[in-house]
């Protein structure tokens, strides 16, 4: 499987999938003009990963921002990893969010509600 | 309290790419503001969320009806106002769409939109509605809307959406060559003012700071035991009686429980002298600690 590595913008984050590690990253601002066909590679890789997956994945979501459509994409993302916990896979969520950001604190917490896979919140410093 | 324009635009038709650099130029505006940077990412999200929604849904090439967008400082509070013409025919829906999102109490808006979130098809054009909650969420007032007609088939839709800063428990600016580092804790009620103070125009540096404390009067006032700690190794002499302000404007606002400490390098008598001379103006003891 090829990694997806992908460079951080102004409008996109950057993106780190290393299927060897069992790692998969998502870091910065998203807001894509395009979301789904943003997050299309990423669906689609998560998609093949869940047939052969790491015995042990870590997902790292590092947000600053992300517009409505994005939402949407990220929640596909976990939707994807929430098989992997069903087929009783080890799946680490870290939600990372900068000190005193409530609201992307609270944007994690909504996640967690709909998926169910245990969130760490770790609060970073700027 | 000044009241100023932030930032605004009138266009006869929006696309990407116009967005892009639109909210490229709120960067810059925003770089230049003294908010802390999560008072940023609420007006750039609510911005962006917003201009969007207009691009999407606001009927463009209609030179006596622009999309407009501006962000207006009001006191302790940032106003965005969007207006754009919409079908008239879909007036009603967004009306009690609207309504009905301004009703939501702060936990059932978070219901919904997982709901929402959760359940709906994305598509391309869809995803208003979430837009909607998302600015609803994050601004946490009604918004104002109006409707006015135009012509026989479209209508001027205006909204105003008020973000408040007394939301914002944390100030936060970081230090630079020239300006100290300064956090304003609320909830922790720690405040410090450190590092070194020569800013080009301090004037201008400390107004901005000062208004912050201003905005949040009631904050300072409500804290049980605040501790604010002034730890600075060089300020110059217009730095000087902008911090006296400065200090004086907090001790104005908080409580008499406040304590300040003021750190200063060991042996240095004149900086001890001085400390002593600013705790007289701003009639407040100081606790001196030699670094």
């Amino acid at each position: 499987m090829k990694n997806i590595s992908i460079t951080g913008s102004p409008k996109t984050p950057e993106v780190n999938f290393d299927y060897e590690k069992g790692i998969v990253e998502i870091k910065g601002r998203s807001i894509p003009e395009n979301s789904i066909e943003f997050y299309k590679p990423m669906i689609d890789w998560l998609e093949d990963y869940t047939k052969a997956p790491q015995s042990k994945t870590i997902v790292n979501i590092q947000l600053e921002y992300f517009n409505t459509s994005s939402s949407k994409c990220i929640l596909d993302v976990f939707k994807k990893l929430e098989i992997l916990a069903k087929d009783n896979k080890d799946v680490e969520v870290n939600w990372y969010y900068e000190e005193d950001d409530e609201d992307m604190l609270e944007a994690g917490e909504d996640y967690q509600s709909i998926i169910r896979i245990p969130f760490k919140m770790i609060e970073i410093d700027e | 309290m000044e009241s100023y324009l932030l930032f605004s635009f009138s266009k006869e038709t929006l696309n990407y790419t116009v967005i892009n650099s639109i909210l490229h130029d709120l960067d810059v505006v925003l770089n230049n503001e003294m908010f802390s940077p999560i008072i940023k990412r609420n007006i750039y999200m609510i911005s962006s969320e917003c201009i969007e929604n207009m691009c999407k849904y606001g009927i463009h090439n209609l030179p006596d009806a622009p999309l407009q967008f501006s962000i207006e400082i009001v006191k302790s509070t940032i106003i965005f106002r969007s207006s754009n013409a919409i079908e008239t025919k879909h007036k009603l829906k967004l009306e009690t769409y609207l309504r009905f999102v301004n009703k939501l109490s702060e936990r059932d808006l978070k219901k919904h939109y997982i709901s929402v979130i959760n359940t709906q098809k994305k598509t391309e054009k869809g995803g208003a509605g979430l837009g909607i909650l998302i600015m609803k969420r994050k601004s946490n007032t009604p918004f104002e809307f109006s409707f006015e007609d135009f012509s026989k088939k479209n209508t001027i839709f205006t909204n105003i959406i008020t973000l408040s800063l007394e939301k914002m428990k944390v100030y936060r600016i970081q230090s630079t060559k020239h300006t100290p580092f300064i956090q304003f804790d609320l909830k922790q009620e720690k405040l410090e003012i450190s590092g070194q103070s020569r800013p080009e125009d301090a004037d201008v540096f400390y107004a901005i700071v000062c208004k912050w404390i201003e905005n949040h009067k009631k904050g300072f006032t409500n804290m049980q035991n605040p501790i604010l700690r002034v730890d600075l190794e060089y300020y110059n002499s217009s730095s000087l009686k902008n911090i006296v302000r400065l200090i004086k404007t907090i001790v104005e606002y908080s409580s008499d429980t406040l304590t300040i400490e003021w750190l200063y390098e060991n042996d240095d008598d004149l900086a001890q002298e001085e400390a002593l001379e600013i705790a007289e103006v701003v009639k407040k003891q100081f606790v001196l600690i030699e670094k």
